[in-house]
Protein backbone atom coordinates (compact mmCIF):
# COMPACT_ATOMS: atom_id res chain seq x y z
CA UNK A 1 0.00 0.00 0.00
CA UNK A 2 2.62 2.67 0.96
CA UNK A 3 4.48 1.61 -2.59
CA UNK A 4 1.61 2.42 -4.23
CA UNK A 5 1.15 5.51 -1.93
CA UNK A 6 4.80 6.81 -3.23
CA UNK A 7 3.88 5.87 -6.63
CA UNK A 8 0.74 8.30 -7.13
CA UNK A 9 2.20 11.21 -5.53
CA UNK A 10 4.50 11.07 -8.16
CA UNK A 11 1.82 10.55 -10.93
CA UNK A 12 0.14 13.56 -9.40
CA UNK A 13 3.24 15.49 -9.61
CA UNK A 14 3.72 14.19 -13.39
CA UNK A 15 0.19 14.47 -14.51
CA UNK A 16 -0.08 17.96 -12.95
CA UNK A 17 2.63 19.68 -14.37
CA UNK A 18 1.98 18.05 -17.30
CA UNK A 19 -1.95 19.39 -17.47
CA UNK A 20 -0.29 22.80 -17.11
CA UNK A 21 2.03 22.27 -19.80
CA UNK A 22 -0.24 20.90 -21.82
CA UNK A 23 -2.94 23.58 -21.37
CA UNK A 24 -0.26 26.32 -21.95
CA UNK A 25 0.59 24.82 -24.88
CA UNK A 26 -2.91 24.09 -26.69
CA UNK A 27 -4.03 27.54 -25.76
CA UNK A 28 -0.92 28.66 -27.73
CA UNK A 29 -0.84 26.40 -30.96
CA UNK A 30 -4.48 26.63 -32.71
CA UNK A 31 -3.99 23.26 -34.48
CA UNK A 32 -3.08 21.65 -30.99
CA UNK A 33 -6.39 22.62 -29.41
CA UNK A 34 -8.28 21.78 -32.74
CA UNK A 35 -6.79 18.80 -32.91
CA UNK A 36 -7.88 17.87 -29.16
CA UNK A 37 -11.45 19.12 -29.97
CA UNK A 38 -11.62 16.85 -33.31
CA UNK A 39 -10.41 13.84 -31.48
CA UNK A 40 -12.19 14.43 -28.03
CA UNK A 41 -15.37 16.24 -29.39
CA UNK A 42 -14.29 19.29 -26.95
CA UNK A 43 -10.44 20.32 -26.51
CA UNK A 44 -11.50 19.91 -22.71
CA UNK A 45 -12.49 16.17 -22.63
CA UNK A 46 -9.28 15.74 -24.48
CA UNK A 47 -7.82 17.31 -21.82
CA UNK A 48 -8.57 15.84 -19.24
CA UNK A 49 -8.74 11.99 -21.02
CA UNK A 50 -4.79 12.45 -21.42
CA UNK A 51 -4.22 14.13 -17.82
CA UNK A 52 -6.06 11.21 -15.81
CA UNK A 53 -4.18 8.99 -18.55
CA UNK A 54 -0.69 10.02 -17.35
CA UNK A 55 -1.72 9.61 -14.18
CA UNK A 56 -3.08 6.04 -14.03
CA UNK A 57 0.56 4.93 -16.74
CA UNK A 58 2.69 6.79 -14.75
CA UNK A 59 1.74 4.96 -11.58
CA UNK A 60 1.98 1.73 -13.18
CA UNK A 61 5.04 2.39 -14.70
CA UNK A 62 6.61 4.10 -11.30
CA UNK A 63 4.85 1.16 -8.85
CA UNK A 64 7.90 -1.48 -9.97
CA UNK A 65 10.13 0.90 -9.88
CA UNK A 66 9.55 2.39 -6.67
CA UNK A 67 8.99 -0.46 -4.75
CA UNK A 68 11.41 -1.24 -1.80
CA UNK A 69 12.69 1.82 -1.99
CA UNK A 70 13.17 4.09 1.24
CA UNK A 71 10.96 6.92 -0.03
CA UNK A 72 9.67 9.03 2.83
CA UNK A 73 6.34 9.76 2.29
CA UNK A 74 6.47 13.04 4.11
CA UNK A 75 9.07 14.84 2.06
CA UNK A 76 7.14 13.68 -1.25
CA UNK A 77 3.60 14.78 0.31
CA UNK A 78 5.49 18.36 0.90
CA UNK A 79 6.93 17.71 -2.63
CA UNK A 80 3.71 17.39 -4.12
CA UNK A 81 1.77 20.01 -2.38
CA UNK A 82 4.46 22.46 -3.76
CA UNK A 83 4.52 21.42 -7.16
CA UNK A 84 0.96 20.63 -7.25
CA UNK A 85 0.30 24.25 -6.16
CA UNK A 86 2.55 25.72 -8.53
CA UNK A 87 0.96 23.70 -11.70
CA UNK A 88 -2.37 25.61 -10.22
CA UNK A 89 -0.30 28.99 -10.54
CA UNK A 90 1.00 28.37 -13.88
CA UNK A 91 -2.50 28.32 -15.51
CA UNK A 92 -3.94 31.25 -13.17
CA UNK A 93 -0.69 33.16 -14.53
CA UNK A 94 -1.19 32.15 -17.95
CA UNK A 95 -4.90 33.23 -18.72
CA UNK A 96 -4.57 36.03 -16.75
CA UNK A 97 -1.46 37.02 -18.58
CA UNK A 98 -3.65 36.61 -21.63
CA UNK A 99 -6.70 38.43 -20.45
CA UNK A 100 -4.11 41.72 -20.14
CA UNK A 101 -2.36 41.11 -23.52
CA UNK A 102 -5.50 40.98 -25.32
CA UNK B 1 -32.91 17.04 -17.69
CA UNK B 2 -32.50 20.56 -18.23
CA UNK B 3 -29.14 22.75 -17.97
CA UNK B 4 -30.21 24.07 -14.28
CA UNK B 5 -30.77 20.85 -12.43
CA UNK B 6 -27.34 19.55 -13.70
CA UNK B 7 -25.28 23.19 -12.77
CA UNK B 8 -27.49 22.81 -9.51
CA UNK B 9 -25.58 18.93 -9.30
CA UNK B 10 -22.34 19.92 -9.86
CA UNK B 11 -22.56 22.64 -7.67
CA UNK B 12 -23.79 20.33 -4.83
CA UNK B 13 -21.53 17.72 -5.37
CA UNK B 14 -18.69 20.63 -5.26
CA UNK B 15 -20.04 21.57 -1.87
CA UNK B 16 -19.91 17.89 -0.87
CA UNK B 17 -16.19 17.38 -2.01
CA UNK B 18 -15.46 20.73 -0.05
CA UNK B 19 -17.29 19.58 3.08
CA UNK B 20 -16.00 15.97 2.83
CA UNK B 21 -12.44 17.69 2.97
CA UNK B 22 -12.60 19.74 5.66
CA UNK B 23 -13.96 16.98 7.87
CA UNK B 24 -11.16 14.92 6.73
CA UNK B 25 -8.68 17.83 7.59
CA UNK B 26 -10.11 18.11 10.56
CA UNK B 27 -10.33 13.94 12.13
CA UNK B 28 -6.57 14.21 11.06
CA UNK B 29 -5.75 17.70 13.31
CA UNK B 30 -5.37 15.35 16.19
CA UNK B 31 -6.06 11.63 15.12
CA UNK B 32 -6.96 8.70 17.37
CA UNK B 33 -7.86 5.68 16.49
CA UNK B 34 -11.40 6.29 15.62
CA UNK B 35 -10.70 9.29 14.33
CA UNK B 36 -8.57 7.28 11.44
CA UNK B 37 -11.29 4.88 11.41
CA UNK B 38 -13.56 7.85 10.40
CA UNK B 39 -11.21 9.77 8.22
CA UNK B 40 -10.88 6.21 6.22
CA UNK B 41 -14.49 6.46 5.07
CA UNK B 42 -14.64 9.83 4.53
CA UNK B 43 -11.84 10.11 2.36
CA UNK B 44 -13.42 7.15 0.21
CA UNK B 45 -16.52 9.95 -0.26
CA UNK B 46 -14.46 13.01 -0.97
CA UNK B 47 -12.67 10.79 -4.18
CA UNK B 48 -16.29 9.83 -4.82
CA UNK B 49 -18.00 13.33 -4.61
CA UNK B 50 -14.83 14.82 -6.59
CA UNK B 51 -15.51 12.14 -9.51
CA UNK B 52 -19.19 13.14 -9.30
CA UNK B 53 -18.28 16.70 -9.31
CA UNK B 54 -16.34 16.27 -12.61
CA UNK B 55 -18.18 13.93 -14.87
CA UNK B 56 -21.40 16.44 -14.12
CA UNK B 57 -19.31 19.24 -14.23
CA UNK B 58 -17.76 18.27 -17.56
CA UNK B 59 -21.03 17.19 -18.88
CA UNK B 60 -22.29 20.62 -18.39
CA UNK B 61 -19.77 22.21 -19.09
CA UNK B 62 -19.53 20.46 -23.16
CA UNK B 63 -23.30 20.56 -23.25
CA UNK B 64 -24.82 23.82 -21.79
CA UNK B 65 -21.82 25.97 -21.01
CA UNK B 66 -21.65 27.90 -24.63
CA UNK B 67 -24.73 29.65 -24.06
CA UNK B 68 -23.74 30.72 -20.81
CA UNK B 69 -19.94 31.50 -22.45
CA UNK B 70 -21.90 33.63 -25.32
CA UNK B 71 -23.73 36.30 -22.56
CA UNK B 72 -20.60 36.60 -20.01
CA UNK B 73 -18.52 37.69 -23.57
CA UNK B 74 -21.55 39.97 -24.45
CA UNK B 75 -21.89 41.91 -21.26
CA UNK B 76 -19.38 43.80 -18.85
CA UNK B 77 -17.65 40.57 -17.15
CA UNK B 78 -15.59 38.91 -20.04
CA UNK B 79 -13.00 38.12 -17.41
CA UNK B 80 -15.55 35.78 -15.47
CA UNK B 81 -14.92 33.58 -18.48
CA UNK B 82 -11.60 34.44 -19.95
CA UNK B 83 -9.94 34.09 -16.63
CA UNK B 84 -11.77 32.26 -13.70
CA UNK B 85 -13.63 30.14 -16.01
CA UNK B 86 -10.65 29.39 -18.34
CA UNK B 87 -8.58 29.03 -15.06
CA UNK B 88 -11.08 26.61 -13.05
CA UNK B 89 -11.89 24.05 -15.54
CA UNK B 90 -8.49 23.66 -15.58
CA UNK B 91 -7.05 23.58 -12.08
CA UNK B 92 -9.45 21.06 -11.40
CA UNK B 93 -7.67 18.29 -12.84
CA UNK B 94 -5.04 19.15 -9.89
CA UNK B 95 -7.57 18.57 -7.25
CA UNK B 96 -9.40 15.48 -9.13
CA UNK B 97 -6.34 13.69 -9.02
CA UNK B 98 -5.11 15.01 -5.53
CA UNK B 99 -8.55 13.90 -4.20
CA UNK B 100 -8.15 10.32 -5.95
CA UNK B 101 -4.59 10.32 -3.93
CA UNK B 102 -6.31 11.08 -0.20
CA UNK B 103 -7.72 7.66 0.64
CA UNK B 104 -4.39 5.81 -0.23
CA UNK B 105 -2.28 7.85 2.00
CA UNK B 106 -4.82 8.14 4.36
CA UNK B 107 -5.49 4.10 4.46
CA UNK B 108 -1.96 3.43 4.02
CA UNK B 109 -0.31 6.12 6.87
CA UNK B 110 -3.31 7.29 9.13
CA UNK B 111 -1.91 4.53 11.90
CA UNK B 112 1.38 5.84 11.53
CA UNK B 113 -0.26 9.64 11.23
CA UNK B 114 -1.39 9.14 15.34
CA UNK B 115 2.16 8.56 16.94
CA UNK B 116 4.30 10.54 13.71
CA UNK B 117 3.64 14.17 13.85
CA UNK B 118 6.31 15.30 10.98
CA UNK B 119 4.18 12.96 8.48
CA UNK B 120 1.04 14.16 9.96
CA UNK B 121 2.17 17.73 9.59
CA UNK B 122 3.22 17.16 5.64
CA UNK B 123 -0.54 15.03 5.10
CA UNK B 124 -2.21 17.96 6.62
CA UNK B 125 -0.39 20.57 4.37
CA UNK B 126 -1.58 18.57 1.36
CA UNK B 127 -5.02 18.44 2.72
CA UNK B 128 -5.06 21.87 3.53
CA UNK B 129 -4.42 22.87 -0.14
CA UNK B 130 -7.29 20.87 -1.13
CA UNK B 131 -9.57 22.34 1.13
CA UNK B 132 -7.82 25.69 -0.05
CA UNK B 133 -8.69 24.65 -3.60
CA UNK B 134 -12.26 23.20 -3.07
CA UNK B 135 -12.80 26.72 -1.70
CA UNK B 136 -11.55 28.88 -4.65
CA UNK B 137 -13.37 26.18 -6.97
CA UNK B 138 -16.34 27.08 -5.33
CA UNK B 139 -15.86 30.65 -5.43
CA UNK B 140 -14.66 31.13 -8.88
CA UNK B 141 -18.28 28.86 -9.45
CA UNK B 142 -20.38 31.66 -8.07
CA UNK B 143 -18.10 34.48 -10.11
CA UNK B 144 -18.91 32.59 -13.32
CA UNK B 145 -23.11 32.71 -12.19
CA UNK B 146 -22.31 36.33 -12.02
CA UNK B 147 -20.97 36.83 -14.65
CA UNK B 148 -23.56 35.65 -16.61
CA UNK B 149 -26.53 37.49 -14.35
CA UNK B 150 -24.95 40.75 -14.59
CA UNK B 151 -24.19 39.46 -18.78
CA UNK B 152 -27.89 39.27 -19.05
CA UNK B 153 -28.44 42.48 -17.21
CA UNK B 154 -27.08 43.70 -20.18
Amino acid sequence: METLVTASLIALIIASLFSAGLNIIKETNTPIKDGLALTFRHHWIGHGVITILIFAVSIGILYPIVGGKKIPAEKLMLWSSALVFISVLMILIFYVVEYLAA
Amino acid sequence: MGGEYVLGAHALFGVLTLLSAIWLLVELVEPTKSRISRARTISLALTLFAWITYLVGGYYYVTYYPASKSIILAGPWTWAHKIVMETKEHIFFAGLLTATVMPLIVWAYGDKMIEDKGLRRSTLILFGLLVLGALVLDMMGALISTGVRIGLMG
